[in-house]
């Protein structure tokens, strides 16, 4: 008797400990792949949920195409807080808003600093959502989850198999929830986030925005993204277009490795950074290409690179933000002396910054 | 009701004109006759058979009596004993196993000229009648200068001179007599010899030796068992030429008596191991055994568990290989699977197959039996857990392919598992009763039905019938036909864990089946050898076969007497080898 009463204790305790009885079959939730955190009228907050139809799962399901149907739809729910915003998704919808397959969370560019620091602080809190899910920054969060993908297909599928895969982009510009707390609490780096657009041939994803005090403060252009790229190890893709002389040269296929030295010179941060940048030759029109003239090629877009690496860089002293992490490098080697500095941001402003690029040809021949 | 007084002829007869002659005897006769008459015309045609049944019983208890009376009247009167009187052993073999329409009674007389009075008792079907002709009655009635002054003379020169039987004792007890006489042999009884010779001319009906229909193998050996223990120990002899085999025979089975026996190699069997079988197999107690299985219940350490610990093969070349491993075996008169102990969980999952092709093809086949259990076991489950209680766990594009083919179908995920796998079952349970033409008809019925009205009834998704597919196929990949059941009811544990506690009950479920294999035992050997407790030698042989020069030690778990597997030549020996071979030369 008392043998059982083991047992039965044991089981209840099993239960009681599992969080069991959460026992809701898939087709009774409302799976939402992707969640956009936008502005409302009167300082309120806008959440948007994309929930896949059955004609969209059933599409992917059978493995067609675009259908006649939308694959998914919207439900809006508008708050002075995020619960608030989210309990009215819910009040919408007869199903479970189920958050642990959110693919994307798409974060508004015009999004206030407070109601940015309110998402980013009940993501990090909700147990349900998937802190490995991609954190994007967007100027229209409302058009770029309706935006539907001409294939048919589900845009949150889309978008991770897109950031899921390293060499498919030439910036490989993926960030995570989790990615967005690590930022917060370090300060020695500044958050950035891909800016992902609702353009007119679907999602154009090749900038970048940088945030420092939960507001994006600086938005680079492609080029400079992919410059940037470069020194954070993002690029793989790349190309160099430069104006040799009369004619155009142009490289693909770079790919970077690079490297810091941190000193402290003149009582200030001195960055010194290496890149080991290899490539394919892609057009050359000037005449023969013999081994001294593609030294000199070589030459010429080490400077041109190593002067748009520059100009990015300046640009993000400029706006007193530090999205590589030579802050973070800096307590690594440094804790001591980072302690003192007070603020990280403001020191990095004065650093003096070297760039040193060392890129080698290994291709000339048929473009692969 | 009555039925109205008639007075029979003969009473008329008796009662008419002469009445006053008649004397008092012949009329108390006649008033008793008429008193028979009125009670008979009440008996009711029921009750007349039963009259008819219970003369017949009196007769033969006249028979049984007058037996044994005359076994009493013999110089050493016994009931229990032959007594050296023909007449009675024929009465008493008719009161006891004589009313069966195969046991034949034949009394005839012994020698050409002496007729001497003999009787020659045997059951038909289960000797060799062209034996019982040519070496037992031929002989006999052909005899000459037969000793009958002296029984014992008699019966000495019956058995040197005259039967031609290779095998013939002598007996007196008629308990012993009777079981020898429905065991197969002949019992001849000589007037005045109070021992009866009992002639071994068995020769049971029984089918050709053939193959194995339960376990086929591609390679290797392909003989099975009969149901005959004689045809199964000489197919053991046969594989095993060496004198250390014993088999010790039992009868168990207080009225069936089937013949059991215990199989095993004197110089490499755990002697203990050996004792310990046989006084399982004296504890039997059951009134009849007919299967292997119903013996197989009394050997193992824990009835209770869902693992099974005896396996039962009917492939001659895997009991023999087993025997020489250290293990025992139990041969079952009737029932051509044998049962071999102690046995490991690892020791269902090899076959024979395993030794007779190369160790890459073994160790691919054994991943693969491993793989395919994991799949039948944890697939549906996983499937439960990951679709109804951690959605977050499975990848976005397969949930969402899930999701697609659940749309629309009325039923919870648990609900549709058990759908299709009452269907699964009945399919099974319905293919092996049917003859082998309707299952092929009804596994293509199966199929149709499971795989694809279902779904587009819309009860089941598609999903669901792939999983369940590998599921059933996965369950049914373990070689051990006793194993499958095991796994079929532990599925239905792991079902309701992940029903109740997601990918969590999995893990309880393992850790409980884990825990409950490495606490059981069989006869000292630990089940779960050789991962628990580990036994690194011999996992040259589990989940990977190594080259078989590689496996030069019996399991350390079945302490034989010879642990080696294979012997080296010691340094004498080698030496002696060489020199021996130089001499041959140098001749």
């Amino acid at each position: 008797m008392r043998h059982w009463g083991k047992v039965v204790v044991g089981l209840s305790l099993m239960g009681l400990l599992s969080g069991c009885w959460s026992n809701r079959p898939v087709e009774r939730r409302n799976l939402a792949l992707m969640l956009g955190v936008g502005p409302a009228p009167h300082h309120q907050i806008r959440l948007i949920f994309q929930i896949p139809t059955r004609s969209g799962l059933t599409g992917l399901t059978k493995g067609s195409g675009a259908s006649q149907e939308a694959s998914f739809y919207l439900i809006e729910g508008v708050g002075a807080t995020m619960t608030d915003a989210f309990a009215q998704a819910q009040a919408k919808t007869t199903r479970d808003l189920y958050l642990g397959q959110v693919e994307v969370v798409a974060f508004s560019t015009r999004l206030p600093p407070t109601a940015f620091e309110q998402a980013r602080n009940m993501f990090s809190r909700l147990g349900s959502l998937d802190k490995t899910a991609y954190a994007v920054a967007t100027p229209s969060v409302r058009r770029l989850l309706a935006l539907q993908p001409r294939s048919g297909e589900l845009p949150g599928i889309i978008l991770a198999s897109n950031f899921g895969c390293l060499s498919c982009n030439v910036e490989h510009l993926e960030r995570t929830v989790w990615d967005m707390e690590t930022a917060h609490y370090n300060r020695g780096i500044n958050l950035w986030l891909p800016l992902l657009s609702a353009g007119p041939h679907g999602f154009e994803i090749n900038q970048m925005a940088v945030y420092a005090q939960d507001r994006p403060v600086l938005i680079l252009t492609p080029p400079e993204t992919q410059a940037l790229g470069y020194v954070m190890g993002l690029t793989h893709k790349g190309t160099l277009t430069f104006r040799w002389g009369p004619h155009w040269v142009a490289l693909r296929a770079l790919d970077a490795r690079p490297h810091f030295a941190m000193a402290w010179k003149d009582g200030r941060p001195a960055i010194a950074i290496t890149l080991d940048v290899t490539g394919s030759l892609a057009e050359y029109l000037r005449g023969e290409l013999t081994p001294p003239v593609l030294k000199a090629v070589e030459t010429a877009a080490e400077k041109d690179l190593a002067r748009r690496v520059t100009a990015v860089l300046a640009r993000l002293q400029q706006a007193h933000v530090d999205p590589v992490g030579f802050g973070q490098s800096w307590v690594w080697f440094h804790p001591t002396r980072f302690a003192r500095l007070g603020s990280w941001r403001q020191a990095f402003a004065h650093a003096t910054i070297s760039v040193q690029v060392h890129l080698r040809l290994n291709d000339i021949g048929d473009l692969t | 009701m009555a039925r109205p007084h008639r007075p029979s002829p003969a009473a008329r007869d008796v009662t008419g004109p002469a009445t006053a002659a008649v004397p008092a005897w012949a009329e108390a006769a006649v008033r008793r006759l008429e008193a028979s008459e009125q009670a008979l015309a009440r008996l009711s045609p029921v009750v007349v058979p039963l009259l008819t049944e219970v003369v017949s019983l009196s007769q033969r208890l006249e028979q049984w009596l007058d037996a044994l009376t005359a076994d009493l009247r013999a110089p050493q009167g016994n009931l229990d004993r032959y007594g050296g009187n023909v007449e009675a052993a024929h009465g008493r073999l008719l009161a006891t196993v004589g009313t069966s329409p195969d046991v034949i009674l034949r009394r005839f007389g012994i020698g050409r000229t002496l007729r001497w009075p003999a009787l020659l008792a045997f059951v038909d079907g289960l000797v060799d009648a062209a034996m019982i002709d040519r070496d037992v009655l031929g002989p006999l009635q052909s005899a000459e200068a037969l000793p009958v002054h002296d029984p014992q003379s008699l019966l000495n020169a019956v058995q040197e001179r005259v039967v031609a039987v290779g095998h013939v004792t002598v007996e007196n007890v008629w308990d012993q007599l009777l079981t020898k006489l429905v065991s197969g042999n002949a019992l001849l009884f000589l007037e005045g010899v109070p021992e009866a010779l009992v002639l071994d001319t068995v020769k049971y009906p029984q089918r050709s030796v053939g193959r194995s229909q339960t376990e086929p193998s591609v390679l290797g050996p392909q003989e099975a068992f009969t149901e005959i223990s004689l045809t199964q120990m000489n197919l053991l002899r046969l594989r095993i030429q060496s004198p250390g085999l014993r088999f010790t025979p039992l009868t168990v089975g207080n009225r069936s008596l089937t013949q059991v026996v215990l199989v095993h190699l004197d110089d490499v069997t755990n002697p203990a191991l050996v004792s310990a079988v046989l006084q399982r197999l004296r504890t039997i107690r059951r009134d009849s055994v007919q299967t292997a299985n119903e013996v197989a219940e009394y050997l193992a350490d824990r009835r209770w568990t869902l693992f099974p610990q005896t396996r039962q093969t009917d492939r001659v070349e895997w009991v023999a290989r087993e025997v020489m491993t250290g293990k025992v075996a139990v041969l079952v008169a009737n029932d051509p699977f044998a049962i071999i102990l102690p046995n490991t969980l690892m020791d269902f999952y090899r076959t024979t197959q395993d030794y007779a092709s190369s160790f890459w093809d073994t160790t691919l086949t054994r991943i693969v039996r491993l793989v395919a259990l994991f799949v039948g076991i944890y697939l549906m489950p996983l499937y439960i857990a990951l679709t109804s209680v951690n959605t977050d766990l499975i990848p976005t594009k397969l949930l969402l392919t899930i999701a697609g083919s659940r749309a629309g179908i009325p039923f919870p995920p648990i609900s549709e598992v058990i759908i299709m796998w009452v269907i699964i079952e009945v399919l099974r349970e319905a293919s092996v009763r049917l003859p082998q033409q309707m299952a092929t008809t009804l596994g293509t019925v199966g199929a149709v039905v499971v795989g694809t009205a279902i779904v587009k009834a819309g009860v089941v998704d598609d999903i669901m019938i792939v999983t369940v597919t590998l599921t059933a196929l996965g369950l049914f990949t373990s070689p051990a036909f006793e194993l499958t059941s095991t796994w079929r009811w532990l599925f239905w544990g792991f079902i309701a864990a992940a029903y109740v506690f997601g990918i969590y009950g999995i893990v309880l479920m393992t850790v409980a089946v884990l825990t409950h294999v490495t606490s059981l035992e069989n006869y000292g050997v630990p089940y779960f050898s050789p991962w628990g407790p580990l036994r690194v030698r011999e996992l040259a042989d589990s989940l990977v076969r190594l080259p078989l020069p590689f496996l030069t030690r019996r399991p350390l778990s079945l302490r034989t007497v010879d642990a080696r597997l294979s012997h080296r030549r010691t340094t004498r020996q080698a030496v002696d080898l060489y020199a021996g071979q130089r001499r041959a030369r140098r001749r």
